[in-house]
């Protein structure tokens, strides 16, 4: 089963990769506030999005790898600027503003995390002062999320073996009564993980992350 | 419905995390009173369950699709601060790995799914508590969150009310349905495989 890697091309050399983890977390902040709050003009919209798409060039990021990052957010936003205008209180340019906020922001979001490792990140994260708690679950998160999306993949093939002609109330059951084994073998699976845990000697005063 | 960056203002971005950051503080306050080091994995992949389990889209009618939020079923399961708290994990992670959802409004979504999921919506479910009434909670929960997300984006100025109630209203009507009929069949599952589950504590 495949995966696109949460942070893959996160580990190239560029000088964006290159920047010390907090400058480039803080720098990241700093733009989605201004594209948030900073009242803009058409022109200014321009200058960001040529000044990220410089970034993505610096950064060495595939276009279309990009482009597909961007693609799951598109619709919605295509949606917004097409709902906003039926109702006359604002203008296709407020719509247009608005949509171009958030490409903006996802831009950003894109390059940052596309620039970071998530380990790094979580390093970061926990030297800014994130109660060791979450960058545990965090971690844990990053390791077993695919774990978990291989089983359910096998789960729905085995139910489309079964079943080769569903009706969508059945679809619906299957589904659900899929989800309910998912969290009975993820809680089994944790209980294992626990006991793999001790057995090599865990503990949670000296981990790491 | 998640609201990505660049649709909030800056007071609604400040007002929405100063609610969400309290209510998250006051959840890790108890986590951290109650919890153990060997709960750690057991969060880390129900939490994974849940970010999977939100990838799973449930076709609805036309050609769009809804996917589950799980933030009842993990509160009646788990309780409603350790749902609230995993809630806020898979928003951020949500935000940072796919761009659903957005960093700044990461208060205004916690409001929108965890405040009405986890802590509402368990009031709800315990008023009486069985899968049938966490059907409803999970339901009504969907609901109050689109309301909750219409209000946010009025008060930015982005959208008028009525657009806003009338859209994401609708939308939350759907998917909460959707999110009603899961809860309940999924508890159903667990109840006939491994009832033991519906007996951990609840924090």
């Amino acid at each position: 089963m495949r995966h696109s890697f949460i942070d893959k091309y996160s580990d190239l050399t560029t000088p964006i990769h290159a920047l010390h983890p907090r400058v480039k977390l803080l720098v990241f902040l700093a733009l989605l506030f201004y594209f948030a709050a900073v009242p803009i003009t058409w022109w200014i919209v321009g200058l960001n999005v040529l000044g990220l798409t410089l970034g993505t060039l610096i950064a060495r990021l595939p276009f279309r790898f990009v482009l597909k990052r961007m693609m799951i957010v598109l619709p919605f936003l295509v949606l917004i600027i097409l709902f906003i205008p039926l109702f006359q209180e604002q203008s296709w340019t407020d719509a247009g503003i608005t949509a171009a906020r958030a490409f903006c922001s996802i831009l950003a979001l894109i390059l940052f995390m596309s620039t970071i490792p998530f380990r790094v990140l979580l390093d970061e994260l926990s030297r800014l002062g994130v109660p060791k708690f979450v960058i545990q679950v965090f971690s844990f998160i990053y390791r077993y999320f695919f774990v978990l999306i291989d089983e359910l993949e096998r789960m729905e093939l085995a139910s489309r073996a079964r079943t080769p002609n569903r009706s969508r109330k059945h679809y619906y059951t299957a589904l659900s009564r899929m989800l309910g084994m998912l969290i009975i073998r993820s809680y089994e699976r944790s209980e294992r993980i626990y006991q793999a845990m001790q057995l090599r000697g865990y503990d949670w005063e000296e981990s790491e992350v | 419905m998640h609201i990505p960056d660049g649709f909030l203002d800056t007071k609604t971005i400040i007002v929405t995390n100063l609610i969400s950051g309290t209510a998250l503080y006051v959840a890790f306050r108890r986590l951290n009173r109650a919890v153990s080091p060997e709960k750690v994995p057991l969060m880390g992949v129900l939490a994974s369950f849940a970010f999977a389990a939100q990838l799973l889209a449930f076709p609805v009618a036309a050609g769009t699709s809804a996917h589950i939020t799980g933030a009842v079923l993990l509160a009646v399961i788990l309780g409603p601060f350790t749902s609230l708290v995993l809630i806020a994990m898979i928003l951020l992670l949500q935000a940072l790995l796919f761009q659903h959802g957005g960093v700044l409004t990461l208060g205004a979504n916690l409001i929108n799914l965890g405040l009405a999921g986890s802590l509402f919506g368990y009031v709800v479910y315990r008023i009486r508590e069985d899968f049938l009434m966490a059907g409803v909670a999970a339901f009504l929960a969907m609901v109050a969150g689109g309301v909750c997300a219409a209000a946010e984006l009025t008060i930015s100025g982005r959208l008028p009310w009525k657009a806003a109630v009338i859209s994401i209203g609708t939308a939350q009507v759907v998917t909460g349905l959707v999110e009603g009929f899961v809860t309940v069949s999924v508890l159903t599952v667990i109840q006939h495989v491994r009832p033991d589950l519906l007996e951990l504590r609840k924090i």
